[in-house]
């Protein structure tokens, strides 16, 4: 009946209130609606144009309840827990209302949960790139899958910043502390920045998202796309940094490692100068990948000899620079 | 009566954007099932009715509101007409006659006017919204003749009002909704005020609760198969089902719905007046007038006057303006 009209409208900045607000974004949370229903809810509540944006899509509900897709994130913000680069706002003009944080609060909440809840659509993926996985668990999910069986399988490892293809979709994976894309390649998508994982059968997913994270991490602005299958044992690399010669926090002991990291720390040139120096092999392709005349890096193939302590261009030198590159970009 | 069965009725579910919205409705002290002895303890926690008044609603936008006491129908008393006009008023502006909702039996002429403050902003309409008297101190025919008076007055005041009274129509919500199709009913078969529209939103039209909606919605939503009961048992009198009653106060039951001027009928999927509204409709085309009808997938009753921005609400909002622009040339 109208005679509630206004009372709805008008949430008073009362203790009701605020167990109104949790009760709102609880009850849609357990009817399963999407990141535009709740931003609704959050215009309801708060009488501001509310928005949501991530690394893909943008929505914003103005006052008046209609939605936009450009803008953003303005006024009282705040990151959805477990998505990175994902934000709600408040486009509060006016006063900040008392029961803004509780709002933006909740709807933050309410988006993560519904976010994770889509996102385990793709368990199924989760499992078979999941070492620790049961057979079992692995078959079913292969089978749902329809996987099982090939044995030209390899997933594809992305960050939360690299271009998605259309149409390509992937899991989102706890890679340390950063959110990654686990795809499933079926197809032989073209990728602009992405790591190859080797391929393989579906028990072999697991090495294969592995190889595919070493890949990737050894991307780069010369070699935005590496394959797994191109490096060998070289993906191996990064499996040892827990070992004897690492401290607590996965950091090297050895010298080789600390002088590499303090050089490409300090010297702005030396991180891609190893790395065309290692991808090309010869000191003249070198230079012209860099976009450098030879005489130039002549002098910084001297300057990182002095400073590393070995010979870079010997031939056991080459690849000790080499190996200590590749393991420092795993670390 | 309610038997075991009807409880068991399957019928539509809220829509998920909604149902927050209904929670909150019953925290506020609106319970699904209202009975004859809840009306009073109702009107007190209401005050002067549930909307806040309309001074306040109004606050700084560019309105004027003011309340003329003008005579009732023929030996009853005065009744009060609250008039909103824009603070700088056309000369012969469009206007919109409101009636308010409330079972009959609660609410005042506060209530859902802010739902068209925007349009009058907008569009420099004049609206009137009359204070009639509630059953069941003032059983039929007092408010729906009330509500006649007024717009006779409103009709024969066009001028004072700067109203154009060629682009008049009449408005309202829920029993609003009804006595807006009563006076509609009345205005065809006394010659007039003439009305450019009849604006009837999730209307109460039928009391006699035989339909499948009115036997879905037991217990639970707002206004439910008691509610229903409870209002009409006010303004008709208890066994007024199977009695004659007059077509003003029940217009549902009027078997001649020839000459209308154009109606506007919404309603919710999931309320109790969704068959008798979605039939009314049906009958006026049969009568070879002119309605629109819109059935709001999963609305509980009212929902589309409760504010927020539910996406069914806020399409359902759009569609009643978008139809009061056409209507009245804006």
């Amino acid at each position: 009946m109208q005679e509630l009209l206004g009372r709805l409208q008008t949430l008073d900045p009362q203790a009701g209130a605020e167990l109104r607000i949790v009760a709102h974004f609880d009850a849609l949370v357990a009817s399963h609606v999407g990141p535009e229903a709740l931003l609704r809810a959050a215009v309801t509540l708060a009488g501001c144009p509310a928005g949501y944006a991530d690394r893909r899509t943008v929505i914003i509900i103005d006052g008046a309840g209609h939605r936009r897709t450009d803008g953003r994130p303005v006024g009282l913000r705040r990151s959805v827990p477990g998505r990175p680069g994902a934000e709600v706002w408040l486009e509060r003009s006016g006063e900040p209302q008392p029961t803004d944080e509780m709002i933006i609060e909740r709807l933050a909440l309410a988006v993560s949960v519904t976010e994770q809840r889509r996102l385990g659509v793709q368990q199924p993926l989760l499992i078979l790139i999941d070492p620790d996985a049961s057979a079992e668990d692995r078959r079913v999910a292969g089978a749902q899958l329809r996987l099982n069986g090939r044995n030209d399988l390899r997933m594809v490892a992305l960050t939360e910043d690299d271009p998605l293809p259309d149409g390509v979709t992937g899991a989102s994976v706890l890679v340390g502390p950063d959110h990654w894309r686990a795809v499933l390649d079926l197809d032989q998508q073209h990728y602009r920045v992405a790591g190859l994982g080797i391929r393989g059968t579906v028990e072999e997913l697991p090495t294969s998202w592995q190889t595919a994270v070493a890949a990737r991490r050894l991307a780069g602005g010369l070699l935005p796309v590496v394959d797994a299958e191109d490096l060998g044992i070289l993906t191996t690399l990064a499996d040892h940094r827990t070992g004897d010669d690492h401290d607590a926090g996965g950091r090297s002991r050895h010298p080789d490692h600390r002088r590499l990291a303090t050089v490409i720390d300090e010297v702005p040139w030396a991180a891609t100068t190893v790395e065309a120096l290692i991808l090309t092999g010869s000191r003249r392709s070198a230079a012209s990948v860099l976009g450098v005349h030879h005489a130039t890096l002549q002098a910084r193939v001297e300057r990182l000899t002095t400073l590393l302590g070995y010979d870079i261009t010997a031939p056991l030198g080459t690849h000790r620079l080499t190996v200590g590159y590749l393991s420092h970009r795993l670390a | 009566m309610t038997t075991v069965e009807d409880r068991a009725l399957p019928r539509p579910p809220y829509d998920p954007e909604l149902l927050p919205m209904l929670e909150a409705a019953a925290q506020q002290g609106l319970p699904s099932s209202i009975t004859l002895e809840m009306i009073a303890p109702m009107r007190e926690t209401g005050n002067d009715g549930w909307a806040p008044p309309i001074e306040e609603l109004i606050a700084d936008r560019p309105i004027v509101h003011t309340e003329r006491t003008v005579p009732g129908p023929a030996g009853a008393p005065d009744i009060i007409l609250s008039i909103l006009t824009p603070a700088e008023p056309l000369a012969a502006a469009p206007a919109i006659y409101h009636t308010h909702g409330g079972g009959m039996i609660i609410g005042n002429r506060h209530d859902g006017v802010a739902g068209f403050l925007d349009l009058i902003e907008q569009h420099k309409l004049v609206l009137v919204s009359v204070e009639y008297r509630l059953a069941p101190e003032h059983p039929d025919p007092a408010p729906v003749e009330d509500c006649y008076a007024g717009l006779v007055w409103t009709a024969e005041h066009a001028d004072e009002l700067g109203i154009d009274p060629s682009r008049l129509i009449i408005g309202g919500a829920s029993a609003g909704g009804g006595l807006a199709a009563g006076v509609t009913l009345l205005a065809r078969d006394r010659g007039g005020p003439a009305l450019a529209g009849q604006l009837l939103l999730c209307p109460m039209l039928d009391d006699r609760n035989i339909t499948v909606s009115s036997r879905q919605y037991q217990g639970i939503g707002v206004w439910d198969r008691t509610s229903n009961k409870t209002g009409w048992d006010a303004l008709l009198g208890e066994g007024h089902e199977s009695r004659d009653v007059s077509v003003y106060a029940v217009p549902a039951r009027a078997d001649d719905l020839r000459n209308l001027p154009p109606a506007f009928i919404d309603v919710g999927s999931a309320e109790v007046f969704r068959d008798e509204d979605v039939d009314y409709a049906s009958r006026i085309w049969a009568a070879g007038g002119q309605a629109e009808l819109h059935v709001w997938a999963g609305g509980f009753h009212g929902f589309q006057l409760m504010g927020g921005q539910a996406a069914v609400s806020v399409s359902a909002r759009g569609a009643a303006e978008d139809w009061i622009r056409r209507t009245l040339s804006l």
